[in-house]
C-alpha cells in the first residue's frame, strides 16, 4: 500500500504542476488544446488524491503497522469506526486529507464555472494547481504519510484518546475543508484579475463558494464549541485559543466579503475592496493552516503539530506577495461604476459593517501574534486568552450587532430621515422594553443589558421587514399571511436567508451573553449520600460505575438532580453566604420541595498509554440554563470532586447552528424562475442590441 | 444627579442642537442635513459604547464577590502552567488544583486580587497572566487595538469621502438614467437586481458591437 500511496502523492505533485504550466501556456499562446489538457489535469489530480486517500484508508483497516503514520495513530482495539478520524488525526493524514478536500473543490469548481468565465479560466485553474501542488510537494518530500518503518511494530501507539469522540468526524474535517476551500473564491477572482476580464463575472461563482465554505466554516466552528461543551467537560464552548482564532478570522472576512460582494452585484460598487477581502481571506487562511502545523504559538489544539509551520508561512508570505502583486497591477482598471450617494443608504451600512468585522479580525490577529512579538522584542512569554479578547473584541461585535439591525432598514442608494425614523421605531421600542423589563426582574450588569438590548433590537428589524412585507403582499395579493410571508422569502433568498443567519447570531449572541455574565460555579469533593447544592438545585451523588480496561480507567459517576426549594435550605444558605462560598455540601435527606427534575452520568476515563485524562460532562439543560456537572477526579474513600456550574441561556448557542445552517441553504439555493426571466430578458435584450443597427442603417 | 446636565450639555455640543439622548438628533425633523447628522449621531454612538467601556471597566470590584466568586474569576485569569493554552478554570491537571486552593488560602487571608496575581507572576513569569496587565511594555498590547480602530475608521471616513466627491464630479447622469429604467420597469425589489445586471450586460454588448462595427466599416473601407 506504501508504494501506491507515495506513487500517487508524485503523481499528483506531477499532476497538479503541469495544470498550472498547460492552463498559462495554452492561454498566452491561444493554443486551446493545452487549455482543455490543463483543465483536465485539475480533474487528474482529484483522481491521484482519491488514490492515496484509499490506500491509507486500507493500510489502517489492514492494520499495515509497517507504514508509520498508521502505526502511530491506530492499534489493534480501535474501533473499525475511527479509522476515517485517525485518518486525519495528525500531521501527514491531515494533509492529504486537505489536498483531497482542495481538489475535490477544484474540480467540482472548474466543472461548474459558468461558460461566460471561460476566457479567465485558465489562470484559474493555474493558480489552483500551484496551490494543490504545494500540498501534494509537501506531503511528498516533507511530510509522507506514506513512509514505511524498517522494523514493523507488533501493534500501534493508538490514536489520541481526546480524538476518540463522534464529533471527530465533524468539527476538524469541516474546519480543514472550510479553510483550504477558500483557495477557490480567491482563485476566481485573481483569475479573472490575471485574464484582464474585469467584469463581475467572477462575483457570482466567487460568491457561491465563497458562502458554501464561510458556511462550512461556521457549522465546524460551532460543532466545535458544541463538542468543547458538551463533551471534552472543558466547561466552556470558545476559549479564543489561537486555533480557534485562525479559524474565526476568515470566516470574519468571508462575512465582510459576502456582504460586500452583493453592493458589486447590485450596484456596480466596492470592485477592488471585495478583490482585497477575498485576498486577506486567503492568506488568513493560510496563517491559519500554517498555525495549525505548529511551531510558533501555543494552544490547546496542538494534534496535528509538526515543523511545517515555518514552511507554510514561507507559502503564505509567497501568496501574500501574488496576490496583492497582481492586485496592484490591475489596480488603476478595477473602477466602481458608481458611488455612495448617501450615508443613509445600504451601501454604507455594508461599509461600516465591513470596517467593524475587519476590526474584530485585526485586533485578533494581534492578539493571536502578540506573544510571539514580545518574546521577540524583549524575550519574555506571555499569553493572551479569553479575559483579553473578551475585553477588546466585546465592544466592537456589540457595535457589530447594531449595525446589523440598522443596516436591513437602510433601502439601496439612499434613504431619508423621515422614513429610517419610521422604520426604526419598533426594534428601537422592542430594544428599550427590553431594558426596562431586564432592570425591573433586577438585571443590572451594564454590558449584557446593552447587549440584551442590542440583540433584541436587530431581531425585530428582522422582524418588522418580515412582517411589513407579508402584510403588503397580504393587502395586494390576497394572500394568506403565512403563504405571503414564505413567498416573501422566496422572492429574494440571498436576502432574506441572510436575515435568517442573522437571527441565528443574535441567538449566539444571547448564549454568550447569558454565560458570559451570569454563570455561577461551584467545585466541591462529595460522597455518595451526600450533596452539593448550588442557587436552586440539588446534586445528589448517588452511585459509582467502573471499568477497568488495558488501555484505560473510566469512571461514572450517577448522580440525581433535585430542584429544590430555597426556604428548605436557608440555614445552609446564610452560612455559605458568610463564609464567601458558591453553594454548599449536606448530608442527603430529601426535604419538602425537592423534585427530581433528571439524572446525570458524566464519565472520567484515564488513558494509560497516554497519560491523559478525558471527561465527559453531564449536562442538564434546557432553554433559561444548564446544570453542568464535571468529575474532577474520583478520589478516595468513595469520594468525587465535582465542578458544577450554571450555565444560562447556553442552549441558544446551539439553536443557533440549525438556523444558521438554514438560512445559509436559502441563500445559496438556486433561483430558476429569477435566473429564467433575467437570462430571457437578456437575450430579448440581445436581440434588440442586434436589431438596432440595422435602424441605424436605414 | 449633579453630573446628568453637564452630560447633556456636552452632547449638545457635539451635536449642536436638541441636548438630548445622542442618537435623537437622526430623528428631529429640524435636521438640515440628515447624511451629515447620520454620520455624528454614529460617531457619537462609538465613542459613547468607548467611554462607558472605560468607566464600567472596573465598576465591580473584589469587594462586592464572594471568596468562591473570586476564586472562580482568578482561575480564569490566570493560565495552567503545565497545560497548553489552558486557564487554570479549564484544566484538569492537579497543579491547577492545587494553584486554586493556593488562591483560595490566600483570598481568606485577605490578599487582593492584584497581590495574588503578582504572587503566580514572580513564581511562573508573565506567561502565567491569561491576558498580560496593562503596564509597561504590555500596553501596546492594549493600545494597538484602539488604534486599529481609529485608523480604520479613518481609512474608511476617507474612502466614503472620496467615493462621494466622485459620485458628484461623474456619475450622477448615468445613475438617474438607471434608477428611472428600472423603477419604471418593475416595483418588484427581487427583479431589479436581475434587470440591473440585464442593464449592465446590455451595455457591455452594445459597447462590443460597437466596435465590431467600427472594426466591420474599416474593413469595409479598406475593401
Amino acid at each position: 500500500m506504501d508504494q501506491v500511496g507515495t506513487t500517487a502523492i508524485w503523481l499528483g505533485f506531477a499532476v497538479s504542476i503541469y495544470a498550472a504550466i498547460a492552463s498559462i501556456i495554452g492561454a498566452k499562446a491561444t493554443i486551446p488544446e493545452l487549455i482543455v489538457s490543463g483543465r483536465r489535469a485539475i480533474y487528474m489530480s482529484l483522481l491521484v488524491a482519491f488514490v492515496a486517500a484509499a490506500a491509507l484508508i486500507i493500510a489502517f483497516l489492514t492494520n499495515d503497522f509497517s507504514i508509520k503514520y498508521v502505526a502511530n495513530n491506530s492499534n489493534l482495539v480501535m474501533g473499525r469506526g475511527y479509522t476515517l478520524v485517525a485518518f486525519y488525526a495528525a500531521n501527514e493524514g491531515s494533509l492529504l486529507y486537505i489536498t483531497l478536500a482542495l481538489a475535490l473543490m477544484s474540480a467540482i469548481s472548474v466543472l461548474f464555472a459558468p461558460r461566460r468565465f471561460s476566457a479567465a479560466m485558465p489562470y484559474t485553474i493555474a493558480i489552483l494547481g500551484v496551490v494543490l501542488a504545494f500540498f501534494f510537494g509537501t506531503m511528498a518530500t516533507l511530510a509522507n504519510p506514506f513512509e514505511t518503518s524498517a522494523i514493523v511494530p507488533p501493534d500501534g501507539r493508538g490514536i489520541n484518546p481526546l480524538l476518540l469522540h463522534p464529533g471527530m468526524y465533524s468539527h476538524p474535517p469541516l474546519i480543514m475543508a472550510g479553510l483550504v476551500g477558500i483557495t477557490i473564491p480567491f482563485a476566481f477572482a485573481s483569475g479573472a484579475l490575471i485574464s484582464g476580464e474585469y467584469g463581475d463575472d467572477w462575483v457570482d461563482i466567487a460568491r457561491v463558494f465563497a458562502i458554501v465554505m464561510w458556511g462550512i466554516l461556521g457549522v465546524g466552528m460551532l460543532l466545535g464549541a458544541w463538542w468543547a461543551y458538551t463533551i471534552l467537560g472543558w466547561g466552556g464552548y470558545w476559549s479564543w485559543d489561537p486555533i480557534e482564532d485562525v479559524a474565526l478570522m476568515p470566516w470574519l472576512v468571508l462575512t465582510a466579503f459576502i456582504h460586500s460582494i452583493m453592493v458589486q452585484r447590485r450596484r456596480g460598487m466596492f470592485r477592488m475592496w471585495n478583490i482585497v477581502l477575498i485576498n486577506i481571506a486567503f492568506v488568513l487562511a493560510e496563517l491559519g493552516m500554517s498555525i495549525n502545523r505548529g511551531g510558533s504559538v501555543v494552544s490547546v489544539h496542538s494534534f496535528a503539530e509538526s515543523s511545517l509551520g515555518m514552511l507554510f508561512l514561507g507559502f503564505m508570505a509567497l501568496s501574500v506577495l501574488f496576490a496583492f502583486g497582481v492586485f496592484i497591477w490591475r489596480y488603476p482598471r478595477l473602477r466602481s461604476e458608481r458611488a455612495i450617494e448617501s450615508f443613509m443608504s445600504r451601501e454604507a451600512s455594508f461599509l461600516v459593517n465591513n470596517f467593524l468585522l475587519l476590526v474584530v479580525t485585526s485586533i485578533t490577529l494581534w492578539g493571536v501574534i502578540y506573544p510571539v512579538f514580545s518574546n521577540l522584542a524583549r524575550d519574555v512569554d506571555v499569553s493572551v486568552a479569553a479575559p483579553y479578547f473578551n475585553r477588546v473584541n466585546g465592544p466592537v461585535l456589540l457595535l457589530l450587532v447594531i449595525v446589523m439591525g440598522v443596516g436591513p432598514l437602510l433601502p439601496w442608494r439612499r434613504s431619508t430621515t423621515r422614513s429610517l425614523r419610521r422604520w426604526l421605531v419598533t426594534p428601537l421600542a422592542a430594544a428599550s422594553g427590553t431594558v426596562i423589563g431586564l432592570v425591573a426582574v433586577g438585571i443590572w450588569e451594564f454590558w449584557a443589558v446593552l447587549g440584551f438590548a442590542a440583540v433584541v433590537f436587530a431581531a425585530f428589524a428582522v422582524f418588522e421587514e418580515w412582517w411589513m412585507g407579508a402584510k403588503a403582499r397580504t393587502r395586494n395579493l390576497g394572500e394568506n399571511p403565512a403563504i405571503a410571508w414564505w413567498r416573501l422569502i422566496k422572492g429574494n433568498r440571498p436576502r432574506h436567508g441572510g436575515y435568517v443567519v442573522h437571527l441565528a447570531v443574535l441567538s449566539v449572541g444571547i448564549g454568550v451573553i447569558g454565560t458570559q455574565f451570569f454563570d455561577q460555579r461551584y467545585d466541591a469533593a462529595i460522597s455518595f449520600g451526600e450533596s452539593l447544592v448550588l442557587d436552586n438545585y440539588r446534586i445528589e451523588y448517588v452511585d459509582r460505575r467502573m471499568d477497568d480496561r488495558p488501555d484505560r480507567l473510566a469512571q461514572w459517576a450517577q448522580i440525581d438532580v433535585y430542584q429544590i426549594d430555597p426556604s428548605q435550605y436557608a440555614d445552609e444558605l446564610r452560612n455559605a453566604e458568610s463564609n464567601g462560598k458558591a453553594g454548599f455540601t449536606v448530608v442527603t435527606d430529601e426535604r419538602q420541595g425537592d423534585e427530581l427534575v433528571g439524572r446525570l452520568e458524566p464519565s472520567h476515563e484515564f488513558f494509560r498509554n497516554f497519560n491523559q485524562v478525558s471527561v465527559r460532562s453531564g449536562i442538564k439543560s434546557s432553554m433559561v440554563e444548564d446544570l453542568y456537572v464535571i468529575p474532577r477526579d474520583f478520589l478516595a474513600n468513595e469520594r468525587v470532586s465535582l465542578a458544577v456550574s450554571i450555565n444560562p441561556l447556553a442552549m441558544w448557542l446551539w439553536i443557533a447552528g440549525p438556523i444558521f445552517l438554514l438560512g445559509t441553504a436559502i441563500a445559496l439555493w438556486p433561483h430558476p424562475s429569477l435566473e429564467r426571466a433575467a437570462r430571457s430578458r437578456l437575450a430579448t435584450e440581445r436581440r434588440v442590441v442586434k436589431a438596432e443597427p440595422v435602424v441605424i442603417d436605414s | 444627579m449633579s453630573g446628568a446636565p453637564s452630560r447633556a450639555s456636552i452632547f449638545g455640543d457635539i451635536i449642536g442642537e436638541s441636548p438630548n439622548v445622542a442618537n435623537i438628533s437622526m430623528f428631529s425633523p429640524s435636521a438640515h442635513n440628515p447624511a451629515r447628522n447620520f454620520a455624528r449621531s454614529w460617531l457619537i454612538l462609538v465613542l459613547l459604547a468607548a467611554a462607558l467601556s472605560v468607566l464600567t471597566a472596573n465598576c465591580v470590584t473584589e469587594d462586592d464577590l464572594t471568596a468562591d466568586q473570586r476564586v472562580y474569576q482568578l482561575s480564569q485569569q490566570l493560565m495552567c502552567p503545565v497545560c497548553d493554552g489552558q486557564t487554570l478554570d479549564q484544566s484538569q491537571a492537579q497543579l491547577s488544583e492545587d494553584m486554586k486552593g493556593v488562591i483560595r488560602n490566600k483570598i481568606e487571608e485577605g490578599e487582593t486580587n492584584a497581590e495574588i496575581r503578582g504572587y503566580f507572576v514572580e513564581r511562573y513569569g508573565e506567561i502565567v497572566l491569561a491576558s498580560p496587565d496593562a503596564g509597561g511594555f504590555n500596553l501596546i498590547a492594549w493600545l494597538v487595538p484602539g488604534l486599529i480602530f481609529v485608523a480604520g475608521a479613518l481609512l474608511v471616513g476617507n474612502a466614503y469621502l472620496n467615493m462621494r466627491r466622485r459620485g458628484r464630479l461623474a456619475g450622477e447622469p448615468i445613475t438617474r438614467k438607471r434608477v428611472e429604467l428600472s423603477q419604471a420597469s418593475t416595483d418588484e425589489p427581487e427583479l431589479e437586481e436581475y434587470l440591473e445586471r440585464a442593464d449592465r450586460e446590455m451595455a457591455s454588448a452594445l459597447r462590443t458591437r460597437s466596435t465590431d462595427q467600427a472594426a466591420d466599416t474599416e474593413t469595409e473601407v479598406k475593401g
